[in-house]
């Protein structure tokens, strides 16, 4: 560690120093006054002061030694060239140069303005170059902020990006990179030279502030700068990649209920299947045992079929068994007088459809509840109010039981109930007595 | 006596570093709020030689600085 006194320094000069942030204390030593400023301060030091050291030596305290300064640079050996202009107000933003880089940068400086073309500056040692709305690489593919450190950015003309070679000049409010400084050529990005005013010279101050500070910034600062930006940027690197890891690991786990859902909705449903399969698998059992033999059994129950008196003969059609009767009668149990509905043709549908039985009466129609009625509880379409009886043909259909289902259809015409507005119609019907001769004998044509 | 007052401590060759002092305020008082022990130091206030027994006042900088001695 070392220290460095600085003697002889005036009044203005040290307040200089604490305006521009370099810590120093007053001492004397051997009766001559100044101040002691830390190694960390000194290059930045010198630079404030626009100083350089033509001597340092020991003094007779350890570690603070004691330097001799002279004028750095004699500034009307250095000037600002405006080698090209596109703008406003040229001699402003010199003025501004020679104040604020000038004085820093020990060189000539040599300005242009490429005019929103990038630019590659030819290097000179000896030279500082300032490409204003330019860049070494690239085109212009962003629109600067509205404002850069609180000043409105007069022209919003498409500005170039960083290339990343150099220091960034960065605009705090907005991370945009306003310039860049790469070895000793400044390129701004946007066109701040646009109306040359105010705004625009406020802005341009900022940038050449950072670059003196840049300039001046001690080695050992720079390195702790580099390590602190790289100590954030991992801590980026880490949060962004926690952020996507954590996204991932709650997608994944959403998955995971889902198909955990997925599966019981699917043990579910198989266990349904498994029954329904059970189920289907004891009714194709039974019914197979039942009609074992089969074509034995059906033509033995077509057989019996003729054996139902009121059945005169059985036709068979694709999924129709169409059974024709004899004249079939009911009795009104209000008079207890009997009532000839007529001969009929009942027709059985082995495939389900049609409700399974439709009734057509080969004799007459009669005005019940509707006009035209085939029975009293048999519409004129031939479908029927079948009331309790509703779900037992399908039944019978099902498990071919069609004896028995031509016995409950026939069974259907000659019983009624007067109670409903159906079958109280049945004294419309024509008493059996009063047309006995009109009975057609078994075995006539219909 | 109530009022705090700022000042800026420091060995030299090293960084100075600024501390708050209540009630008693002399460089005793100071070098043991930054605990530095100022042992084979020589004591400087505002620049000037000085003693662990000096005031304080606002503002005020103390600096300890050793001097060089021969073998």
């Amino acid at each position: 560690m070392k220290s460095y006194f600085l003697a002889n320094l005036t009044s203005i000069e040290v307040v200089k120093l604490a305006e521009n942030g370099v810590e120093s204390s007053k001492m004397s030593i051997n009766d001559e006054v100044g101040v002691v400023i830390d190694e960390d301060f000194f290059e930045k030091a010198l630079s404030v002061l626009a100083k350089k050291v033509t001597n340092e030596s020991k003094t007779e305290y350890e570690g603070l030694y004691r330097v001799t300064l002279v004028p750095a640079v004699d500034s009307t050996r250095h000037c600002v060239r405006i080698e090209t202009w596109d703008g406003e107000n040229k001699q402003a933003f010199k003025a501004i140069i020679e104040e604020v880089l000038l004085p820093i940068t020990k060189k000539n400086i040599i300005v242009y303005v490429p005019h929103g073309h990038s630019h590659t500056l030819s290097l000179g040692e000896n030279e500082f170059y300032i490409a204003i709305w330019s860049s070494p690489a690239g085109d212009r593919c962003e629109v600067p902020p509205e404002n850069l450190w609180g000043h409105k950015v007069s022209c919003r003309d498409s500005a170039f990006i960083s290339t990343g070679q150099g220091f960034q000049i960065v605009d705090p409010e907005t991370d945009y990179a306003v310039a860049e400084l790469i070895e000793n050529c400044l390129y701004i990005h946007h066109d701040i030279c646009h109306h040359g005013d105010n705004y625009e010279f406020a802005i341009f101050r900022h940038i050449l502030g950072a670059v003196v500070e840049e300039l001046c910034i001690s080695p050992k600062k720079r390195l702790a700068r580099s390590l602190r930006e790289r100590e954030i940027k991992r801590a980026a690197y880490v949060t962004e990649c926690n952020r996507g890891f954590q996204e991932r690991v709650s997608s994944l786990q959403n998955s995971l209920q889902e198909i955990k859902n997925d599966i019981e909705k699917y043990q579910l449903k198989l266990v349904k299947a498994i029954r329904l399969a059970s189920e289907t698998q004891v009714i194709l059992g039974s019914l197979q045992e039942k009609n074992s033999n089969s074509e034995d059994k059906y033509a033995v129950q077509y057989d019996e079929l003729f054996k139902i008196d009121s059945i005169r003969d059985i036709f068979i059609s694709t999924n129709i068994i169409s059974c024709i009767t004899d004249v079939l009668f009911c009795t009104d149990p209000r008079s207890g007088k009997k009532h000839e509905i007529g001969a009929f043709r009942i027709n059985i549908y082995l495939d389900g459809s049609e409700h399974c039985v439709r009734w057509f009466n080969r004799t007459r129609r009669v005005d019940g509840c509707k006009s035209g009625m085939q029975a009293p509880h048999v519409f004129p379409n031939g479908n029927a109010c079948l009331g309790n009886m509703e779900e037992v043909f399908p039944e019978l259909v099902a498990n071919y039981e069609f004896t028995s289902l031509i016995l409950m259809a026939i069974q259907f015409i000659e019983t009624v109930n007067v109670n409903d507005d159906a079958g109280k119609y049945i004294d419309r019907w024509p008493l059996a007595k009063n047309i006995k001769k009109n009975l057609r004998k078994k075995g006539e044509a219909e | 006596m109530s009022d705090f007052i700022t000042v800026r401590v420091g060995k030299l060759p090293g960084k100075i570093q600024e501390i708050a002092l209540n009630g008693d305020r002399s460089v005793e008082d100071a070098l043991k709020a930054s605990e530095i022990d100022p042992a084979g130091f020589e004591v400087r206030v505002n620049g000037r030689p000085a003693t662990t027994d000096t005031s304080l006042s606002d503002g005020d900088t103390v600096l300890l600085v050793k001097k060089i001695t021969g073998n």
